[in-house]
């Protein structure tokens, strides 16, 4: 049995990371004092290596249970967000009421080079605001896979994939399918999807590949444990991504040995 | 089961935050005053009901409303995906997606542009979305081609006209995008 917590892939390094967004995301519980300063104030202290802001807004989809109005009702609430990159556009970090997100978009460097952007923002988080804890840490990746083929089969490129009984058609024209998985004992989630997406080519086929590692029990997380958990969040998506692929997508992607 | 309602639901009034839907009220019942999204623009309004949920859902999948989530890359490809059904090609779509991953908030008029080009202009136009790149100055945007096989004389005009209808909603967006012809042949 795998242990959890492990890098058992000791960080395989690709000349073509198939990586097309990460963002390392954190929520603060309600209690968290704040106000409309906050995102300024992060500003001034990032400003050199993230010169560009923007005003961005965002909406939110909140599923609440309304027994009066049939059950489930779906709520969209608009947030504004302020938005830091750097000059390439590649790296940015967005700030919203109690929120801060660090994305970065391909070409994905190392966890070495997108790791000090997301240890910038949460130290800078934590000179402007009193942060008692999280109440919701995530580190998600997203890798689309272009695979020069006009039809695969799955079983070629995936560990984590969709199977189908016999009795159906066994030619897919789109597919959902996804999984959480524990990890940590469960203080952990990680919700795990794969889904067709618009290949460039007609003569290629296109996937999403989306892990994303959150905290289920957020009061098991300190401030002062933020990055740890970020650092372990990071060793266990690596750990899931290459669980979840062949040799035939490394072959792909171009492993560096 | 997917009805199609009028294309052009404008101007609802809706709460300044709110956007309620899963109910047995249209989006703009119970509204407040302090916001208008104008120009709600739907292709299909699905309205299901099961065992689970006899009221419904209401999707408005072209709702121009802001983009979700702390993740650009969902929309992109959702912009993306809707391109084909309005006959608008990709010739490199990498370029594009790297794009609208830099300025996504772009990714709320996308759709609802090419739709208002492709009924202005008919399916015997090829439309073509790429990313201009200047030569001379660091500047690049994206760049929706229409291309014909056969040049009408007021088709400079036809593109005015459907730019002063967009124009104004891209001030203040990250990026930009440009209808315009090349006055080349479709490829």
């Amino acid at each position: 049995m795998k242990r959890q917590g492990v890098n058992q892939n000791m960080g395989r390094k690709y000349a073509k990371p198939p990586v097309i967004e990460a963002v390392c995301e954190f929520r603060l519980p309600p209690s968290t004092q704040w106000d409309l300063t906050i995102p300024g104030l992060v500003y001034e202290r990032v400003r050199e290596e993230f010169p560009h802001k923007e005003q961005r807004v965002i909406q939110n989809i909140e599923v609440t249970e309304k027994p009066d109005a049939g059950g489930i009702q779906h709520k969209i609430t608009a947030e504004n967000r302020a938005w830091f990159l750097t000059e390439d556009r590649n790296t940015f970090i967005q700030v919203g009421t109690r929120a801060l997100a660090v994305n970065r978009l391909s070409p994905y460097p190392t966890w070495e080079e997108f790791r000090p952007a997301i240890e910038k923002a949460v130290s800078v988080l934590r000179e402007v605001v009193e942060v008692s804890g999280f109440q919701r840490i995530g580190l998600r990746y997203i890798n689309r896979i272009e695979i020069p083929s006009p039809s695969v089969e799955l079983d070629d490129y995936f560990a984590f994939r969709l199977v189908l009984g016999e009795g159906l058609p066994q030619l897919m024209q789109g597919f959902i399918c996804g999984a959480v998985l524990p990890f940590l004992n469960g203080r952990d989630l990680c919700k795990v999807e794969l889904t067709n997406a618009v290949p460039e080519s007609q003569l290629s086929t296109a996937f999403l590949l989306d892990l994303d590692y959150y905290l289920a029990r957020p009061e098991d997380v300190s401030a002062e444990g933020v990055l740890a958990w970020v650092e372990e969040a990071h060793r266990a998506v690596e750990d899931a991504f290459e669980d979840c692929i062949s040799d035939r997508l490394r072959e792909l992607f171009e492993e560096m040995v | 089961m997917a009805t199609t309602v009028s294309r052009n639901l404008q101007s609802h009034e809706v709460d300044s935050h709110l956007l309620w839907w899963n109910t047995a009220e249209r989006p703009s019942n119970g509204a407040g005053t302090s916001k208008r999204l104008t120009d709600l623009t739907s292709e299909s309004l699905v309205t299901g009901t099961s065992a689970t949920s006899p009221l419904g859902v209401w999707h408005l999948p072209h709702i121009l409303a802001p983009p979700r989530g702390s993740v650009a890359l969902p929309q992109v490809e959702e912009v993306l995906k809707s391109l084909p059904q309005m006959q608008v090609l990709l010739p490199r779509g990498g370029e594009v997606r790297h794009y609208l991953l830099r300025h996504s908030d772009l990714c709320d008029l996308l759709p609802a542009i090419c739709l208002a080009v492709r009924e202005r202009f008919g399916t015997d136009t090829q439309l073509s979305l790429e990313v201009y790149r200047d030569s001379e100055i660091e500047d690049e945007y994206l760049t929706l081609y229409v291309r014909q096989r056969c040049y009408g004389p007021d088709i400079v005009e036809a593109i005015e006209e459907i730019r002063e209808g967009y124009e104004e909603k891209l001030s203040g967006r990250s990026g930009w995008f440009l209808v315009t012809t090349d006055f080349r042949s479709p490829r």
